[in-house]
């Protein structure tokens, strides 16, 4: 809104461009048709800063008045949540440092203290905030978040459906659930979230872990880093950016997915480029595709995609857009892509790696998240596919869903190049013949398009 | 003119809510999108108590917290290096100075005029002109709900901001 009376003259195309920047809608020739029209005049500067001004009155209003909220037709989406927490972070921070001086926490059965709670469900007892939490207690959730201060000065914020369990005064059990921890305290080094697959030891940063009730679980580092600790795994230090995740089963395995450098390069962090010495590279691997909820007659893969075998010849993707070295499904299906190594080999590790990065269609981003899992079959190539209810003679090897590791929840934030390596606890992942990656649609958000994923190569190594 | 004296670690909470609405406008100033605003500001909130003994008055507080909020943003803009909706450093660097420059009285004045207009526009036009701070998705679904296009609603909201605009003018010229 304009406020002052200099500026009833803006022209149309600046306000124009200053509303969709801050709606957030604006392309980037939009964006930087802005920014040049801002670096070289004042007036349009300040007009864009009334114009914030404004959208952050809005904003404010819209958030955090009762008539907005009760309005709204969405029921509270994880980033309503973080909304309606977040205007009482500066009331939360009082609250965590005042409780560290607490005559509270000078009792030694009261590890943490409940800071707040925002749209809270509970299926435990509920709790209102300032209540000590004593070693052992359990938070339940079936929606909502609440905020707990650690009496080592760390804090973590549970979101639901989740069940958290106070361990010591620097140190919680995450059942399942998702927990964003801050332990940036000297006296809240070492805080330690567990969950029922793996261990997470803090090294003085922020971190989010998520837990599912089957063991799964994954942990992602905002800041600083973080050892991951896992039965029948070495130790490995987290840094800044990179995720990591644990099967469970029979066969734990670890999921690790990092954020590359957008080069043709593919330089990785510790996962190393797309390789042409791998098994599936080096012999006479044959692969098939097919799909489910694709339409009659229609084939699996995208008119544009190029054949399922680039993703065995050694050879990355060029560019950020690149179809022709990118194999991806038709869009709002299930991909299948099954792999017949052609004889039962022990597979040590299996590496996948996507590039996509379409700046004019920001819903193209869509196209480097991987969504998938990959199942395993030693002798006979099982007659059917796995769906939720039935396995169809698979062994499921690993999960991977890189937006919950990259923690997306816009489009600006999602890694363009990205690659996923999993890993034994033992010596391999099993002995299999067939290998199935069952992949999905980047995003089930109704909002959101259905994409598949532009998949550079799928490198599968026996030794 | 006496100064204040220094603040309290009990008067933190009234501090910061008092100008919250003025560091988001600066957040939002410099930064691409809401998400980073309510990052920059929960971080700098938490500086900013850690920091509070390096105030020695009250009145100094919102342009102290600005400049924290500032190297806040800095910071994470240093991260999002990769998002192409971020200004390049030289327009930052304008629109920090020409922000902390503005006068802090004319945003309450604005907040209280647009609180009035806002609530002179119906319900549908409130609803619509307060649909796009309300999340990802909600046109959409305000979109499908009523049976139109987004970019329909879309323009239908600019034209309601418009009229905004021209009413809280008119209540600041009232004012003034």
């Amino acid at each position: 809104m304009n406020t002052n009376h200099e500026h009833e003259s803006v022209p149309e195309e600046l306000e124009e461009l200053i509303q969709d920047y801050l709606d957030e809608r604006l392309e980037t020739e939009g964006f930087v048709r802005l920014q040049e029209i801002l670096k070289e005049n004042s007036q349009a500067r300040r007009r864009y800063l009334d114009a914030t001004e404004s959208a952050v009155i809005l904003q404010d209003i819209a958030v955090t008045e009762e008539s907005a909220v009760l309005a709204a037709p969405v029921k509270s989406s994880t980033k309503q949540v973080a909304f309606r927490w977040l205007p009482l972070g500066a009331a939360a921070a009082v609250l965590v440092l005042a409780l560290f001086h607490s005559p509270w926490f000078s009792k030694p059965d009261v590890g943490a203290k409940l800071v707040s709670t925002s749209e809270t469900d509970w299926l435990s007892a509920e709790l209102l905030p300032g209540a000590p939490l004593a070693v052992g207690t359990q938070l339940q959730l079936a929606s909502g978040s609440v905020e707990i201060a650690f009496s080592s000065g760390a804090t973590s914020r549970i979101h639901g459906p989740a069940l958290f369990e106070i361990e010591s005064e620097n140190e919680g059990f995450l059942h399942y659930g998702q927990a964003y921890s801050v332990a940036d305290e000297e006296s809240s080094k070492g805080f330690t979230i567990r969950t029922g697959s793996s261990t997470y030891i803090d090294q003085g940063t922020e971190f989010i872990t998520k837990a599912a009730a089957d063991g799964y679980s994954q942990m992602l580092v905002l800041e600083g880093a973080v050892d991951a600790n896992a039965e029948g795994f070495e130790s490995r230090r987290i840094p800044g950016g990179s995720g990591i995740g644990f099967e469970t089963g029979e066969a734990p395995m670890m999921i690790q997915i990092e954020r590359g450098s957008e080069t043709r390069a593919f330089d990785f962090p510790s996962i190393p480029p797309p390789s042409s010495t791998d098994y599936a590279s080096t012999h006479p691997v044959s692969m098939e595709i097919d799909s489910r909820g694709r339409p009659s007659r229609k084939p699996s893969s995208a008119p544009n995609s190029a054949p399922v075998i680039v993703l065995t010849n050694g050879r990355a993707q060029k560019n950020h857009d690149d179809p022709e070295e990118s194999f991806f499904f038709r869009d709002d299906i299930t991909g299948y892509i099954v792999f017949d190594l052609n004889e039962s080999v022990p597979v040590t590790s299996i590496h996948t790696y996507s590039w996509h990065r379409n700046r004019d269609k920001p819903e193209s981003t869509m196209r480097a998240v991987q969504r998938f899992t990959v199942w395993g079959a030693k002798n006979t190539q099982p007659s059917g596919f796995p769906d939720a209810e039935n396995s169809s003679g698979w062994t499921r090897i690993a999960r991977a869903d890189t937006d919950i590791f990259f923690q997306v929840d816009h489009q600006a934030s999602r890694p363009p190049q990205q690659a996923c390596r999993i890993l034994p606890a033992g010596d391999s992942l099993g002995e299999f013949r067939y290998l199935l990656f069952e992949v999905l649609p980047t995003s089930d958000d109704i909002d959101i398009p259905p994409r598949h994923t532009f998949f550079s190569e799928i490198d599968i190594f026996t030794e | 003119m006496d100064r204040s004296p220094p603040p309290k670690r009990s008067d933190f909470e009234a501090l910061f809510e008092g100008h919250e609405l003025a560091f988001r406008v600066y957040a939002k100033a410099l930064l691409p999108s809401w998400d980073a605003v309510d990052d920059v500001i929960q971080t700098a909130s938490l500086v900013m108590w850690r920091k509070m003994e390096e105030l020695d008055s009250s009145d100094g507080f919102l342009p102290w917290g600005k400049v924290v909020v500032r190297f806040t943003a800095l910071k994470h803009l240093r991260t999002q290096s990769r998002d192409p909706h971020v200004f390049d450093p030289e327009l930052i660097e304008f629109l920090s100075q020409e922000e902390e420059e503005r006068d802090g009285g004319r945003l309450d004045a604005q907040q209280q005029a647009l609180t009035k207009c806002l609530s002179a526009l119906g319900t549908e036009g409130r609803q619509l002109v307060l649909s796009p701070y309300q999340g990802h998705g909600y046109l959409t679904k305000l979109a499908e709900a009523s049976g139109r296009t987004r970019n329909s609603l879309y323009k239908q909201i600019r034209r309601i901001r418009a009229k905004l605009e021209q009413c809280v003018v008119q209540q600041l010229g009232t004012a003034s």
